[in-house]
């Protein structure tokens, strides 16, 4: 690429033309840097995609000790979060997987998410949704009442929950709550749903015991299903990337990736036992295994 | 009066301190979420505690205080209203027997669920007897906790009643020189504690 000279600028003598070759300078340069940050951006785009679309192998397995991990998140400076249902609480560990920390005092958190510095916990045995803001916990009031919350995400300061016991889908805020579903079979109705992320204006529902995923837009209309024909049993956790939609098979011990459309790319089985959750993270994909009381990691470089 | 109360307190003590134990085989636990959310429903029951599911078997197991007299069906109503199927229930009752419905094979077993809880009263006076009897009440193999209150004189025991009897612990109270209410000690025994532990 060829960056416009400044040498130009002082072989004009005029005023007037100084002004207008500014103006048109302004014009080339913003162009300029326009078609170079578009550029750049399809490369980076590209290069997510290129790795992304790689298969994934196993790489190492990181054991948790005792604890059955549930959820799983990082946040904003790289440390990993840690759902331990069975010890009521978080484990923050940082980016090489040394503990840093717990957070104590949950009630069987499940399925978790960083928002905002902030880490959002649906506590499954108190029925509510709470967040850590790095110093201390906080209750987030709803209108609406949960029975098992098990999965929480944040869009736009409102917060999507998988409400396992109702079979619904609750969008909240401070003002407003909304309830999306029913259980049901059909389309956006839910038999216990567990897991949710919201990925480009659109709400991922991991439907655990339709052993589907089911794709809504923001105001609960139905929009597609994916991977109901691939036999799975207890779809427990799912992460959404830009281009790959990423699913816990728990009872077969799978991992499966498929692109937006549902078109399924890889199964993945080394090392998995009973995950319930994953991440994607630099190019590493980290799955919690529940029964397996360890993370698996796997790369794609 | 003041001692009636005590005596109220110790006996409505012991029987909280009875329980039974049940074990529930149920269909359908499949994963954590499943296995919580039982648990989240049995949680709400009065009384019921040490719930504990496992999930690769589909097994749970609690403790309900005897004097709530839980029936069979009402554990089976209990899983169904959670959303699950019961395949089979039997319980264990703090006297002994066992009842069961459903899988004949179901059977509650004390060596791993043998843990009971019991308050009842130890004479004594002061720190070194505090000392003295829960040294006395550990010595026996099985019990897993024993605290001796100086204030109310109240022992609370926790133990293995697969591998012992309340007595068992009484009586090794009893022989280190403290008097239980099922068992005394010998008056030689009481005679060779330290001036402050005489206590009667």
């Amino acid at each position: 690429m060829i960056a416009p000279s400044r040498n130009f600028l002082p072989a004009v003598n005029t005023d007037n033309f100084i002004t207008n070759f500014n103006s048109f300078n302004m014009k080339v340069y913003s162009l300029l840097a326009f078609v170079f940050t578009l550029v750049l951006a399809c490369k980076q785009n590209s290069s997510v995609q290129k790795n992304e679309s790689k298969p994934w192998t196993f790489e190492k397995t990181i054991p948790l000790d005792s604890v059955a991990p549930i959820g799983i998140c990082s946040d904003a400076s790289g440390n990993l979060w840690i759902s331990d249902a069975g010890g009521n609480q978080l484990i923050q560990m940082d980016s090489s997987f040394n503990l840093v920390k717990f957070v104590s005092d949950l009630d069987r958190p499940m399925h978790i998410q960083s928002f905002d510095n902030q880490i959002y916990i649906a506590e499954y045995g108190a029925d509510r949704i709470s967040v850590w803001n790095q110093s201390e916990k906080k209750i987030i009031p709803c209108s609406l009442p949960f029975d098992a919350p098990s999965g929480v995400d944040v869009h736009k300061n409102k917060v999507y929950v998988a409400d396992f016991y109702n079979h619904r889908i609750v969008s909240f805020d401070s003002l407003t709550a909304q309830k999306i579903g029913k259980q049901g079979k059909g389309n956006a109705e839910f038999n216990y749903p567990t897991d949710l992320q919201i990925n480009e204006q659109k709400i991922y529902v991991a439907d655990t015991y339709n052993n589907r995923i089911q794709i809504l837009d923001l105001n609960g209309n139905h929009l597609k299903s994916i991977a109901d024909s691939l036999e799975i049993n207890a779809l427990t956790g799912l992460f959404v990337s830009t281009d790959y939609v990423y699913a816990c098979d728990f009872e077969n011990s799978r991992v499966l990736i498929l692109d937006k459309s549902g078109r399924l790319l890889q199964i993945l089985t080394e090392q998995l036992d009973m995950p319930t959750d994953l991440i994607v993270i630099n190019h590493k994909m980290l799955v919690v295994n529940y029964n397996g009381k360890s993370i698996s990691v796997y790369g794609n470089k | 009066m003041k001692k009636l109360i005590i005596l109220l307190f110790i006996i409505s003590h012991q029987l909280l301190a009875q329980t039974d134990q049940f074990l529930v085989r149920v269909e359908g636990l499949g994963c954590p979420f499943c296995a919580y959310g039982l648990e989240k429903k049995f949680r709400k029951v009065k009384g019921i505690k040490q719930i504990k599911i496992d999930i690769s078997n589909g097994k749970m197991t609690y403790e309900v205080p005897a004097t709530n007299l839980m029936k069979l069906t009402e554990a089976d109503a209990l899983v169904t209203k959670a959303g699950y199927v019961a395949k089979g229930i039997s319980v264990l009752r703090s006297n002994g027997k066992t009842e069961k419905i459903g899988e004949p094979d179901l059977v509650v077993k004390p060596t791993k669920m043998g843990k009971q809880s019991a308050v009842f009263k130890v004479s004594g006076n002061c720190e070194m007897c505090k000392a003295r009897i829960e040294k006395a009440a550990k010595s026996v193999k099985g019990v897993q906790s024993a605290v001796w209150d100086v204030d109310t004189k109240l022992m609370t025991v926790s133990f293995d009643n697969s591998k012992l009897k309340l007595i068992d612990i009484q009586n090794a109270i009893a022989k280190s020189g403290h008097d239980t209410e099922l068992q005394k000690a010998d008056d030689s025994t009481v005679q060779k504690l330290p001036a402050c532990c005489q206590y009667r």
